[in-house]
């Protein structure tokens, strides 16, 4: 039984294996695939601050002084300060003969260093260098259009009786010229970013194992953050499955996997402080709990997987009597021993408990399950036993239905009771357990007396609002991480680039965990080998010149892909996380912003044309 | 003289409205054939004066289609075209246009034939109204 989602869910899972596996082949090493070469740190920081920077970020202005000749005329030293001071986007340097190979090659190395994205050269033959623009260019990696050329020669030989002062203000003035044209100057948008290859992983329970795992065995690095000391998550308390599993083994599987993979780094006792940065290239910051110390990791890709817990009744006596117990209890201490099914004579569970109701309108999708589990482990060890499960209605979908089944003929009492009228639970004195409820096939009352009560109370989601902050994701109206599409985005958050997986996500069971953690994995190793992040040409642009400083678009985008800059008084678009809504062009009051493709010129000339 | 023929510019949302009317159009839904497609990625993305230029350029009405609200591609664009279309709404009164040739509606990709229902429904409305200006017989 699949409903849109899971179906989605599941192919991403099987596209994720399939993908394992062709790599696996193509490394020749069975289960281990081909780790792939990492861009640095830097590189991926230089790259992405270029890209990024908004009109005005950095102008190269390089003085060639011509094997010396122009600098005995002028002094670049001084002319170069003179611009600095003048203007904070500049950064001056010399060279001596800018158009040889060696003095293209050291600008080159000046340019990645400064980290300017736009030139000007002030050199002697500017028509000469205009002609070379496009070689130069190509040797910088820089747009034509940032590169600007000025004759200094010319305005530094002429007149050699004038004034040394007068001659270096004449440069200094073309070239100040130049380089504020060249920081008004609209970057191009790139056509791709590089990405970070590696992986954050919040949360060591098996979802967060599995998926750390599985991007680990596709060649990327991850870190995998959890809070507790130990990894395993519920598993490490929830033991017996349905279906003939073992989640014991298989969280000792996994977590040997995960324990010795060299690609994987644990951080245990270690909670999210915050995460900055974008798709492609995240700054998270984590706590240690211990040290109280922070340690800084820059990634591609964030997976959540902060998980669930058991919720702690507040009703039907709990905590007032010892034999009334949660579903979770009742499995541990029946593993542990610590209740023995032959000494028990009557045992009643109670289903739906403050689920499915407000405040918590959905359901937990694994109590029905767990119920029946411990239904059927307590009819095994003690067949005469009364069973009684008081439930709302019995979720065993797909093929947990036969368990459904097994139970009612192993003799486990079912009785459906409405949201009405719940029943109702006394603890006396004397210390006894009351239960009372309807019976609606008999139409009467009901009273049994068990020495076992048993409450289905849910799970609640583990990640709060100040985690959800952290992250820059949102909850949903349980608490649990938003999806950016119920049905055919199932682990994607609205936050391009953060996934969700496992109980974080909704409450699911083990098996389903892991299938939402396999296809978080596959978005995640889908995002990590591209590399580099094609960015889409359908985004908005901003018309510098018109920009009035309003700010209006800065609030409107709902990816938060409008910044406004306080130094330049200007709104930028991040291309990377533009989706091309066009919102904030709609909002522009001197449209000033505009969406490519879909330009103000194109849609009146459609409709223009349209009614011609 | 000929029977009064509206021509209705009709911004669909990429995501919703307009999948609705080409299924409406698959499905061969009856459907008045006066409704000119423009389309958007959001009905966010309707600057309030592309309808102001639609009227301008002789439209005799104007409809703008986006997501129910909750179901925007781009989370809240929707929201934000409604909030812009109460104000447009006033503007087009100033400018001696019936706001009611403009309307604004939620159009799920899943419901051609409310597409279909709402394109008959608008062509009859906007008819009734008549042309927005005289028109020189073509």
């Amino acid at each position: 039984m699949r409903d849109i989602s899971e179906s989605v869910i599941n192919a991403s899972g099987a596209a994720l294996a399939a993908g394992r596996l062709l790599r696996s082949l193509e490394s020749g090493e069975p289960g281990r695939a081909k780790e792939q070469p990492s861009t640095s740190g830097a590189e991926v920081r230089a790259e992405r601050s270029r890209a990024r920077s908004g009109p005005g970020h950095g102008v190269l202005v390089a003085l060639c002084s011509c094997s010396g000749m122009v600098e005995e005329a002028v002094d670049f030293r001084a002319v170069g300060k003179d611009l600095e001071s003048a203007d904070a986007a500049i950064e001056a340097r010399r060279f001596d003969d800018l158009c040889t190979p060696e003095g293209r090659r050291q600008l080159s190395d000046a340019l990645t260093e400064s980290g300017c994205d736009r030139v000007v050269l002030g050199t002697c033959l500017p028509y000469h260098d205009r002609r070379k623009l496009e070689g130069i260019a190509g040797d910088l990696g820089v747009e034509e259009s940032l590169i600007a050329v000025v004759d200094v020669c010319s305005a530094a030989m002429a007149g050699r009786g004038r004034e040394a002062a007068e001659r270096a203000g004449d440069v200094r003035a073309r070239l100040l010229g130049a380089a504020r044209r060249m920081k008004a100057e609209e970057p191009p948008a790139p056509a791709a970013l590089p990405v970070m290859p590696r992986a954050l992983v919040v949360g060591g329970g098996i979802a967060g194992l599995t998926a750390a795992l599985a991007i680990a065995e596709h060649g990327h690095a991850v870190d995998l953050v959890e809070r507790e000391n130990e990894l395993g998550g519920g598993l490490r308390w929830s033991s017996t499955a349905l279906e003939g599993h073992s989640p014991e083994r298989l969280l000792e599987k996994t977590l040997f996997e995960v324990q010795n993979h060299p690609l994987i780094r644990v951080h245990t006792g270690a909670t999210v402080v915050r995460s900055r940065g974008e798709i492609g290239d995240f700054t998270t910051t984590v706590r240690f709990f211990s040290t109280g110390g922070e340690q800084s990791i820059r990634h591609g890709v964030t997976v959540l997987a902060t998980g669930a817990h058991e919720a702690e009744p507040t009703c039907y006596g709990f905590g007032s009597h010892q034999a009334i117990v949660t579903q979770g209890q009742l499995e541990r201490r029946l593993r542990d021993g610590r209740v023995d099914p032959a000494r028990l004579r009557n045992v009643a569970m109670i289903q739906c408990v403050e689920s499915r109701e407000e405040p918590h309108n959905y359901c937990s999708r694994v109590c029905c399950r767990s119920a029946i589990e411990n239904a059927l482990a307590l009819k095994e060890a003690n067949q005469d036993l009364p069973v009684w499960i008081f439930y709302r209605d019995v979720m065993t979908y797909g093929f947990m239905e036969s368990y459904y089944t097994r139970a009612r003929r192993e003799g486990v009492l079912f009785v459906r009771y409405p949201v009405t009228d719940k029943p109702q639970v006394s603890v006396a004195e004397d210390g006894g357990v009351t239960l009372t409820a309807r019976d609606p096939m008999l139409d009467r009352p009901l009273t049994i007396e068990p020495d076992l009560l048993v409450l289905s109370n849910g799970l609640r989601p583990s990640a709060d609002e100040k985690l959800a902050a952290a992250l820059g994701v949102d909850l949903d109206e349980d608490g649990f991480f938003a999806c950016a599409d119920y049905k055919w985005r199932p682990v994607e958050t609205a936050r391009e680039g953060v996934f969700v997986c496992g109980t974080a996500h909704s409450p699911r069971t083990v098996g389903e965990s892991a299938a939402l953690a396999e296809a978080a994995a596959q978005h995640a190793v889908r995002l990590l080998d591209r590399r580099r992040l094609t960015i889409s040409e359908t985004v908005a642009v901003i018309d510098v010149r018109l920009c009035t400083a309003c700010k209006t678009c800065v609030g409107m985008c709902p990816y938060g892909a409008v910044s406004f800059s306080e130094e330049s008084k200007l709104a930028a678009v991040n291309p990377v996380l533009c989706q091309g809504c066009g919102t904030c062009a709609a909002a522009c009051p001197v449209t000033a912003i505009r969406v490519r493709h879909f330009t103000p010129e194109q849609v009146f000339a459609e409709i223009e044309g349209m009614l011609a | 003289m000929n029977e009064f023929r509206p021509r209705i510019i009709a911004f669909l949302c990429n995501w919703c409205s307009y999948v609705a009317a080409d299924a409406a159009g698959v499905s061969r839904m009856a459907q008045q054939p006066d409704l000119r497609v423009v389309r958007v990625f959001c009905s966010g993305m309707v600057d309030p004066g592309y309808v102001v230029k639609a009227f301008e350029s002789g439209a005799d009405g104007v409809l703008v289609a986006g997501c129910h609200p909750g179901d925007c591609h781009y989370i809240s664009g929707n929201i934000k075209a409604l909030r812009r279309s109460l104000l447009l709404g006033k503007l087009l009164e100033e400018l001696g246009i019936d706001p009611e040739r403009f309307r604004l509606e939620w159009i799920a990709a899943s419901e051609p034939s409310r597409y279909a229902e709402l394109a008959n429904d608008m062509s009859e409305r906007v008819r009734e109204l008549g042309p927005l200006r005289p028109r020189s017989e073509e």
